[in-house]
């Protein structure tokens, strides 16, 4: 008898798992439109230019050794993350009440953010607070907050399927009538799974309901400059947040910006009201982090570190960046483009509004079954689809099998 | 009024305090015996040369890419670092019940271990399951499984000051009345921070009465071949309670072995009584993974893996383990003659008798005090010392204020 035979078989993980059934299908026109992680027009991944230069730079540098990193992680790699997202001349930076927990990722970030909430926000370990996400979100969201012990995780309304965009009315309802100290998951920009942000005067809307009601901003920023090809625009948002006066979070992740995702590279940026609380944060951070996996990952912080902080380096970064970014809004554009020549029924202007990796296309649970089982094209159930599997190559083919579903099957 | 305002100061992890406070300190001869990382004999850390040579190897090969690693982590890692611990040709392997999870080190593996048995050994969520870990043990055991949500952890006898040697008796004892089902935590080898480790006999003694009372072995093996210099000899204990039929976990750390300490290079091995019930059990650390860094940092295990699965590297890798294997004994050796040609009251046979990087002086708090404050030595206040931070230079000084902390104070 097994001590684990009461253990019960986890279902996999969404994404994970449409890639492998991408990866066991033999249809030679088959298309993964699933998980989120750039493609070139091969439909290859890309490894940048300039992580590959930093790569050797590193390999190459004898002053470098392997010792243990502090437990809050690379200094430099901390300080220049928090930057990027804040401005270099972020008078919050220049208070000394800024600070960065080098973390494994967005997740890890997230995590360690939702750790420390959990122990000292809103009382101490109230499990209680509620956690808001946006519906639809990410779906490791509301795992990572119930996992650090929130029991309390709910949607916040977001999407408006009806019309295809931001359902600013429902949000700010949400925002008025929860209760005060809520925590608030918010995408910096982005949005996954819909493409769709808040405006910058729809922002400003949510500012104010949120100091008013004393809510906690969390930000999840994964698409830095990957949004629309600018990393300050992508982080307005944020900056407006820190620029009146609230603490917050923000947990940044660089696996889709610097292309990095198999080195973990993530920041949680923490703003605080003054350089006095912020000690006495990190300190508390420096403990939840120890018992998690000690201190960090040294070899992604070093290539981002090194990067953002040569002038050289970080300019051929942000063309990288803007690579990335103008080959999405190419396939944006040609997608919406043969949607309309075919005469697709419906509107497809929320391909070319949306912004980011992502496209959410509107597409049903049974239309999106269609593309996948009839039409090898992988797409998640929710009918978001990965700008970046389009290549063209297979644009036509995706084009095609859209108008099918849409006019074959309701 | 800050959000954080009732956030306490968390005091600093003690080994690292230590190290900040030898930064700090101008004396010439300063010495830091502090926290546990391999120093050459010119006292500066050492990056292994077949490390070196296989990150020269990946930064050339175009084949690989950052793609994010499977959630469990790169196969060819886990499978290599299962087998280093177990033997490549262990029946339990043929049996297909040895399953692992790639982590952040060795802090990375256990707390996955620990969360996962909170979740779903002996009962689904049983916090009250008792945790059992030394008496001394590695500072951050108890905080790993306080984290992860178990309320009661307990010390077991080890450490028998009195005769500077194991309290098998004791821990013997602890075993027979610990309730069914505790979890034990047991170092593989080269104990932390005794570095007194019991015998094959007494392992054998050790693991009857765990089977009877059927209690579950979590060992810790930070220390595999850097114990002896033999990954076999230092793996004993492990693959004697695999071969006696136990279903256990093993969190290995390759941070000391590899010198990739910052790389965080850690496995779970997991041994179950068969594939079904091990399948079921991988695909829940799979969700606690996911929440946690959802996927595991390449760099350090591409160099691990790289290296145990080429005949050739895996032969320069021992060769380097032994390097600091011999150094360690070699220190060792000299310690303890030359306190003994002092005539330093008391006996130092616990120096050449203990195995690993750590030795448990013996040294009482006062002692300590004195070591650090009068002579700048710096040591843990347990009296535990790294052997590694002694080198030809500076063994004369260190006996020499070994001897006078022993005659003077008391």
């Amino acid at each position: 008898m097994s001590v684990f035979c009461d253990v019960q078989q986890a279902a996999p993980v969404a994404v994970f798992k449409l890639t492998q059934d991408f990866n066991n299908d033999q249809f030679p026109n088959k298309v993964n439109l699933g998980v989120g992680a750039y493609r070139t027009d091969e439909g290859k991944p890309w490894v940048l230019p300039v992580v590959k230069k930093v790569e050797k730079l590193i390999v190459h540098d004898d002053r470098l050794n392997h010792e243990y990193l502090p437990i809050l992680g690379l200094p430099e790699f901390r300080s220049s993350s928090s930057k990027i997202v804040l401005g270099d001349d972020s008078p919050a930076i220049r208070e000394d009440r800024v600070g960065g927990v080098q973390c494994l990722g967005g997740t890890g970030a997230l995590k360690m953010g939702a750790e420390f909430l959990r122990r000292f926000y809103n009382g101490s370990n109230n499990t209680k607070t509620p956690v808001y996400v946006s519906a639809p979100t990410w779906e490791n969201h509301n795992a990572v907050f119930s996992s650090a012990g929130f029991e309390d995780v709910r949607p916040y309304k977001y999407w408006d399927a009806e019309k295809r965009g931001l359902d600013l009315s429902g949000f700010l309802r949400d925002l008025e009538s929860c209760p005060e100290r809520s925590i608030f998951v918010l995408h910096a920009c982005a949005h996954n799974p819909t493409g769709t942000d808040p405006s910058q005067e729809q922002w400003k809307q949510i500012a104010e309901v949120m100091m008013r009601r004393k809510l906690f901003a969390f930000f999840d920023s994964a698409y830095q400059g990957f949004a629309s090809g600018n990393l300050d625009k992508d982080a307005w948002a944020v900056c407006y947040f820190v620029s009146m006066g609230i603490e917050m979070f923000c947990a940044q992740s660089f696996s889709k910006n610097f292309g990095l995702y198999n080195e973990r590279v993530g920041n949680l940026t923490i703003v605080a009201r003054d350089a006095d609380n912020l000690k006495r944060v990190l300190s508390q951070m420096e403990k939840i982090v120890r018992t998690t996996w000690s201190n960090p990952p040294s070899q992604g912080a070093r290539i981002v570190a090194i990067t953002l902080n040569s002038p050289e380096l970080f300019s051929e970064w942000k063309d990288n960046v803007k690579t990335m970014a103008d080959r999405v809004l190419l396939m944006r554009a040609q997608l919406k483009a043969k949607l309309q020549s075919l005469g697709t029924p419906g509107t497809w202007d929320h391909i070319t509004d949306q912004i980011g990796m992502f496209s959410f296309t509107g597409l049903n649970s049974k239309q999106v079954e269609y593309m996948v089982k009839e039409k090898h094209v992988y797409l998640m159930a929710s009918g978001r689809i990965n700008m970046c599997g389009l290549t063209s190559k297979n644009i036509d083919y995706v084009a095609e099998s859209i108008h099918e579903a849409v006019t074959t099957v309701q | 009024m800050s959000l954080f305002s009732d956030v306490p100061q968390a005091p600093p992890v003690a080994v690292f305090k230590l190290t900040a406070d030898f930064r700090e300190d101008s004396h010439p001869q300063k010495v830091n015996l502090g926290v546990g990382a391999y120093r050459t004999d010119d006292c500066q850390p050492w990056v292994l040369p077949v490390v070196k040579k296989v990150e020269r190897l990946l930064v050339e090969d175009n084949s690989l890419n950052h793609e994010y690693l499977p959630i469990l982590g790169l196969p060819e890692f886990r499978s290599s670092a299962s087998k280093v611990a177990l033997g490549d040709d262990n029946p339990a392997f043929k049996e297909n019940r040895v399953g692992a999870v790639q982590a952040l080190g060795g802090t990375g593996a256990l707390r996955i271990g620990a969360d996962f048995l909170h979740r779903w050994y002996n009962g689904v969520n049983n916090a009250a399951t008792p945790v059992y870990v030394s008496a001394p043990t590695w500072e951050n055991h108890n905080g790993v499984f306080t984290d992860a949500g178990f309320k009661d952890i307990r010390p077991y006898h080890y450490w028998d000051a009195a005769k500077r040697g194991l309290d098998l008796t004791g821990l013997l004892d602890d075993l027979e009345k610990a309730p069914e089902h505790s979890i034990f935590i047991l170092h593989a080898c080269a104990h932390n921070p005794t570095g007194t480790d019991p015998t094959q006999e007494e392992w054998k003694t050790i693991a009857e009465v765990m089977k009877r009372r059927k209690l579950f072995p979590f060992f810790d093996s930070a220390y595999q071949g850097f114990a002896s210099g033999n990954l076999e000899k230092d793996a004993w204990a492990i693959r004697f309670f695999v071969s006696q039929g136990f279903e256990l976990f093993i969190a290995q750390s390759f941070s000391k072995n590899f010198g990739l300490y910052n790389e965080r290079v850690g496995n779970l091995t997991v041994v179950s009584k068969d594939n079904e019930n091990l399948t079921r059990v991988l695909s829940q650390m799979e969700k606690i993974v996911r929440t946690t860094w959802s996927n595991p940092p390449s760099q350090g295990a591409r160099i691990v893996s790289k290296t145990l699965n080429s005949p050739e590297l895996f032969a320069e890798w021992k060769d380097n383990v032994k390097t600091m294997a011999d150094r360690v004994l070699l220190m060792r050796d000299q310690l303890k003659s030359k306190l003994l040609a002092l005539g330093t009251p008391g006996t130092w046979d616990h120096i050449t008798q203990q195995i690993g990087m750590f030795s448990f002086t013996g040294l009482n708090p006062k002692q300590v005090e004195y070591l650090i404050k009068e002579k700048h030595v710096y040591l843990m206040a347990s009296g535990r010392i790294n052997m590694c931070g002694l080198t030809s230079k500076n063994i004369d000084y260190v006996s020499q204020a070994i001897h006078e902390a022993v005659t003077k104070v008391q």
